[in-house]
C-alpha cells in the first residue's frame, strides 16, 4: 500500500513538472464592444493547442447563451486564440467560461463585459495643410447604426505618439475620439526629417484600462524651406519640443 | 520524512482541482457609476433608434398601445420602480409582436438587455399598474421614456 502511494505521489510530481495546468493569467479574453470576442491561452508549458476549448455561457435577460471556442495556435503570437461573435454587447452582461482539454475541466473564469472591452484600432490618415501642418484623422472602424455618435463612441479616446523615424523620443497627445481630427504643427518639428505616427483607443467604460492593439504606422516629412533667391537654408535643427520663434515657411510632403 | 510525505499528499489534492477564479465577480450590488452611465447611456441609443422606427403618424390599425406611465417629475427611487414597470409593460405588449419593426424590443436586442441590466441593479420585481390606465401609441410612450432616461443619465453623467 505504501509503494502504491509512493507510485501516486511520483506520478504526480511528474504531472506537475510535464502536465499543463493554466492559471488564470493565462486565459485572457477581450471584447470589441461590437460583435467580437476574442479570448488566448499562453504558457510555455502549452505543447498544442488541439483538444483545448472554452465553453462560454452568457446570460442574457432570462435565457442562456451559449458559446464553443475552439482553439488554434496563431502563428504570430504562438498562443493559442479563439473568437466567437456575439449579438452586441451590454456593459454589465457577464461571461462564464470553462476551459476544457478534451472533457477535462482545466479552468472556470467569469468576465464582465465592461471590464474586458479591448476597443478596435483605429486606422490613421495624415494630410498635409495649406499653413503646412498636418492634420490626422482616423477612422475608429465601428459602424453607427445610424447613430451620428453614440454613448459608447463618446467615451472611446484616442492615444496619438509620434516622433522621429528611428528615434527615441516620442511625443504623445491624448484625445476624445469625438474630436475627429488633431493637427501636428510643422514648426514644432525639425526640418526635413521623416516622422511617425501610431495610435491606440481606450474606453470610459473601463477607466481606459485596456488599450486597443498599436494601429499601423502612417510616415509623414517635413522638408526644409525653399527660398526666392538661392539654395534651401541650412539651419541648426531644432528640437521637437521646443517651439520655435521664428515664422517659418515649411514645404512639407506627407508619405502614407 | 512524514513532512514531505504530507506537502506531498497537499499538493496531490491541489493539483486534482480546476481553478476558478473570477475576474470581477458579478454581484448583486449596485454597479459603480460608471455602469450605470454606461446602461443609461446605451438605453438613450437604442431608444432613438427604436422611435424612429415608430413614427407619430400611424394608420390606426398599425398603433400599438401601452399604459401612460407617469414618467416626468419622478425622484430616482420612484425612477427606478418606473424603469421596471417599463421593462415589464414592454416585454408583455410589444416584445413578442410578429415583425421585423419589433425587432428592436425582443429580449435578446440590447435595447431589452440594457433595461433588464439596470433593473437588475436597482428594482428586479415592482408591482404592475392597472390594466385599466389610460393608454397612448408606443411612439408617445417611447418618447416620454427617452426624456425619463436622459434625466437619469444626466443624474449619474
Amino acid at each position: 500500500m505504501f509503494s502504491t502511494f509512493k507510485c501516486q505521489i511520483f506520478l504526480t510530481l511528474i504531472c506537475i513538472a510535464l502536465c499543463y495546468e493554466p492559471t488564470k493569467e493565462d486565459l485572457k479574453c477581450f471584447n470589441d464592444y461590437e460583435t467580437e470576442m476574442k479570448c488566448s491561452l499562453s504558457s510555455e508549458r502549452l505543447q498544442s493547442c488541439s483538444g483545448h476549448k472554452l465553453n462560454i455561457t452568457h446570460p442574457v435577460s432570462n435565457m442562456f447563451e451559449k458559446y464553443t471556442c475552439i482553439f488554434e495556435r496563431n502563428h504570430h503570437s504562438d498562443n493559442c486564440e479563439c473568437n466567437i461573435t456575439v449579438e452586441g454587447f451590454v456593459a454589465t452582461e457577464i461571461f462564464n467560461t470553462t476551459l476544457l482539454e478534451g472533457s477535462n475541466v482545466l479552468l472556470y473564469k467569469t468576465f464582465m463585459t465592461s471590464d474586458f472591452i479591448k476597443p478596435k484600432s483605429p486606422v490613421l490618415s495624415v494630410q498635409k495643410t495649406e499653413n503646412g501642418n498636418f492634420n490626422v484623422t482616423w477612422d475608429d472602424q465601428y459602424e453607427k447604426h445610424g447613430l451620428v455618435a453614440g454613448n459608447f463612441f463618446e467615451g472611446l479616446r484616442i492615444n496619438l505618439t509620434y516622433g522621429i523615424k528611428g528615434g527615441h523620443k516620442n511625443i504623445s497627445k491624448t484625445v476624445p475620439n469625438t474630436v475627429r481630427s488633431y493637427e501636428i504643427v510643422a514648426k514644432n518639428l525639425l526640418p526635413n526629417t521623416n516622422y511617425i505616427l501610431t495610435a491606440t483607443m481606450s474606453t470610459d467604460y473601463n477607466d481606459h484600462s485596456i488599450p486597443s492593439d498599436q494601429s499601423a504606422t502612417v510616415e509623414f516629412t517635413t522638408f526644409l524651406p525653399i527660398t526666392e533667391t538661392g539654395p534651401p537654408l541650412q539651419r541648426e535643427p531644432l528640437p521637437a519640443d521646443r517651439p520655435s520663434s521664428m515664422q517659418e515657411n515649411l514645404v512639407s510632403r506627407v508619405l502614407r | 520524512m512524514m513532512k514531505t510525505i504530507l506537502l506531498l499528499a497537499v499538493a496531490v489534492f491541489v493539483s486534482s482541482t480546476p481553478v476558478t477564479t473570477s475576474v470581477k465577480p458579478h454581484t448583486d450590488k449596485t454597479p459603480a457609476r460608471h455602469t450605470d452611465k454606461a446602461l443609461l447611456g446605451e438605453l438613450v441609443d437604442e431608444l432613438i433608434v427604436a422611435i424612429k422606427d415608430f413614427p407619430k403618424v400611424l394608420p390606426k390599425e398599425k398603433l400599438i398601445f401601452l399604459k401612460d406611465l407617469q414618467m416626468n417629475g419622478l425622484d430616482h427611487k420612484e425612477r427606478e420602480v418606473l424603469f421596471c414597470q417599463v421593462e415589464q409593460e414592454l416585454k408583455i405588449k410589444v416584445s413578442g409582436l410578429f415583425g421585423a419593426r419589433f425587432d428592436h424590443f425582443r429580449t435578446d436586442k440590447k435595447l431589452m438587455r440594457n433595461l433588464n441590466m439596470y433593473n437588475k441593479y436597482h428594482v428586479k420585481t415592482c408591482k404592475l399598474t392597472d390594466e385599466k390606465q389610460d393608454k397612448i401609441p408606443l411612439h408617445d410612450f417611447l418618447k416620454n421614456l427617452l426624456a425619463s432616461v436622459r434625466n437619469a443619465y444626466s443624474q449619474v453623467n
